[in-house]
């Protein structure tokens, strides 16, 4: 399979190769264009191997590498304190990484698998995080009816015993809201989509700011819940201690991933892939398109409003201003930024990029405020070495391949992209 | 400071900040409409929009048309931020999100590829926004351009005077 995907690459470049007389070959690879890409060369074949060297390895040996992976995560804040002095601080740095890690593979298979830009995704964050906010007693409304109507909460007299039903009500209502946000948006196309979702997220986030009754605006609601585990004699608050949300998120994350390796296997995977490289083949070819990117949708919708449950129960506050478009902690572009950064349509990619992105500004914190200019220069400098990101799954980079070999023009990259 | 004169048409008062900004809008309007029907340049833009192939076997400096484009985008841009920061009596380097937006949606209300229609749909979607923030109250106004964007694209996707470019 990789061998075959290789072949084609080296008889491409050897066509290529004929057209363009005086370009040099090496390894198998052609060395064309301008100094630049001369220059750069070494660099991003370095980027390339890691990434393809587990994209060639036998099943078993994978699995053995992602079981070492989710090992070696989990003991993160074991290990933590042996390696820096501050080691508080950075189990908070890995907590938000995994949230981070959580809504970058939510976004990845709307964006990666099915190939929908969606840049309004930060609105599903928010409704995860508004409907376990407000459910869980916490904000000006609850507290009203707790007050006029003291029984009405009797029904629910520890909140923080049913963070797992309301994990699932935020799930519920994610999915019904990305039903109804993706129902009249996704029979649109490309920037057309982009825009539209982009406004779709912007009126949440303005809808949170002026449900004032309800969600208490831009003062935001605060003394939300911390989860805990109540089962027989085991009495566990998570209180503000960052290794348990930490290992609870890793545990969502990795349920996650195996739901989506499923998926992404199956019949419905496929239907994606058909869908993200040619819509109106796909359709003809019998593919109820118009289903199959709601599933996506929906799906990445409900990854989304896990991620702010756990965000909401953990920080105990948010506020509209957390889900800003531009926010630099979780906001809509940044999570594009993310699954672009580490690789698009596979697993291990936007992980990868979750982690770069949120651990590099933390790591350069003493350089000041330039550290967000080196930052997007990093950035910048990834993606021109290395377009399709540091880790993408086989079948995406083929896809960019085609492209980067014979060197596509203009008008063929911009009708690839429609 | 800045000299604002205020005087009437009518019952309505105008100052001449207003005044200034729908003239400078209507002679943009005139002289990129213009240069879009008339010269070379606006035949090689419009044939490229309309099949970038064609156009470079007839000849048609792809490249060279797209970074016209995004100069002639640019340009258009700068002067409505100059207008606009005049009028607010601000600049902030975030200030040109919004109307970014309510740009693309004025365009596409009006037809993409269509001058003429992007100046209407800037005109009926300023009034729609306004009027309808009168109903509603100020906080929502940005709401209703968002609705009147997906209300367009999903009802009428080519606009109100038609796409000019086939998709």
């Amino acid at each position: 399979m990789s061998s075959d995907a290789e072949d084609r690459t080296r008889s491409q470049a050897e066509v290529t190769q004929e057209a363009t007389p005086g370009s040099t070959r090496q390894e198998g690879r052609p060395i064309q264009g301008s100094a630049w890409k001369r220059l750069t060369w070494p660099a991003r074949r370095v980027l390339r191997t890691a990434g393809d060297r587990y994209d060639r390895m036998a099943k078993p040996a994978r699995l053995g590498v992602s079981a070492g992976m989710v090992v070696l995560a989990a003991a993160v804040p074991v290990l933590l304190p042996y390696v820096t002095a501050d080691s508080g601080y950075w189990t908070s740095v890995a907590t938000k990484i995994g949230i981070a890690a959580l809504l970058a593979l939510g976004l990845n298979v709307v964006v990666g698998f099915a190939g929908l830009l969606d840049l309004g995704y930060v609105a599903f964050f928010a409704v995860g995080a508004y409907t376990f906010a407000l459910l869980s007693g916490a904000g000006r409304y609850a507290i009203a009816i707790s007050r006029s109507q003291p029984n009405a909460f009797k029904l629910l007299p520890t909140w923080h015993m049913y963070f797992w039903l309301l994990l699932f009500v935020a799930l519920l209502v994610a999915l019904i809201a990305g039903v109804v946000l993706g129902t009249p948006t996704l029979r649109l196309r490309g920037d057309y989509l982009a825009i539209v979702t982009l406004g779709f997220g912007e009126i949440v986030r303005i809808t949170a700011t002026n449900l004032n009754s309800l969600t208490d605006g831009s003062q935001g609601v605060n003394q939300i819940p911390h989860p805990a585990i109540n089962v027989g004699s085991v009495h566990y608050n998570f209180g503000l201690n960052n290794e348990a949300y930490y290992w609870l998120l890793l545990a969502v994350i990795v349920i996650w991933i195996f739901l989506l390796r499923r998926v992404n296997d199956s019949r419905i995977g496929r239907a994606w892939a058909a869908i993200r490289e040619d819509e109106l083949a796909a359709a003809s070819m019998g593919i109820p398109t118009i289903q199959m990117k709601l599933l996506a949708f929906a799906m990445g919708a409900a990854v989304a409003s896990l991620g702010g449950v756990i965000y909401a129960s953990q920080i105990g506050f948010i506020s509209p201003d957390s889900f800003q478009l531009f926010s630099s902690d979780f906001g809509s572009v940044i999570i594009l930024a993310m699954v672009v950064l580490g690789g698009m349509g596979g697993i291990a990619g936007p992980i990868v990029g979750a982690a770069l992105i949120i651990f590099l500004p933390e790591r350069f914190r003493f350089v000041g405020d330039a550290r967000f200019l080196i930052f997007g220069g990093v950035l910048v400098l990834v993606m021109v070495l290395r377009p399709q990101g540091i880790l993408p799954s086989r079948r995406r980079a083929a896809e960019l391949e085609g492209g980067e070999v014979r060197e596509t023009s203009v008008f063929e990259a911009r009708q690839a992209g429609s | 400071m800045k000299k604002v004169t205020v005087f009437r048409i009518g019952k309505v008062p105008v100052d001449s900040q207003t005044v200034l900004i729908v003239l400078v809008a209507i002679a943009m309007l005139i002289v990129l409409d213009l240069f879009v029907r008339r010269t070379r340049a606006g035949k090689g833009i419009r044939a490229v929009a309309e099949d970038p192939e064609t156009a470079s076997l007839m000849g048609v400096n792809i490249d060279r048309i797209i970074v016209l484009t995004f100069f002639l985008g640019g340009l258009m841009a700068g002067a409505a931020g100059l207008l606009y920061g005049m009028f607010y009596s601000q600049a902030l380097f975030s200030m040109g999100f919004l109307p970014g937006i309510k740009a693309f949606t004025a365009a596409v209300l009006g037809g993409i590829g269509n001058i003429r229609g992007a100046v209407l749909g800037g005109i009926l979607l300023g009034l729609v926004e306004n009027l309808g923030a009168a109903c509603t109250g100020a906080q929502w106004q940005s709401v209703i351009a968002f609705v009147v964007l997906v209300g367009v694209l999903m009802f009428r996707p080519t606009g109100l005077l038609g796409e000019q470019v086939s998709s």
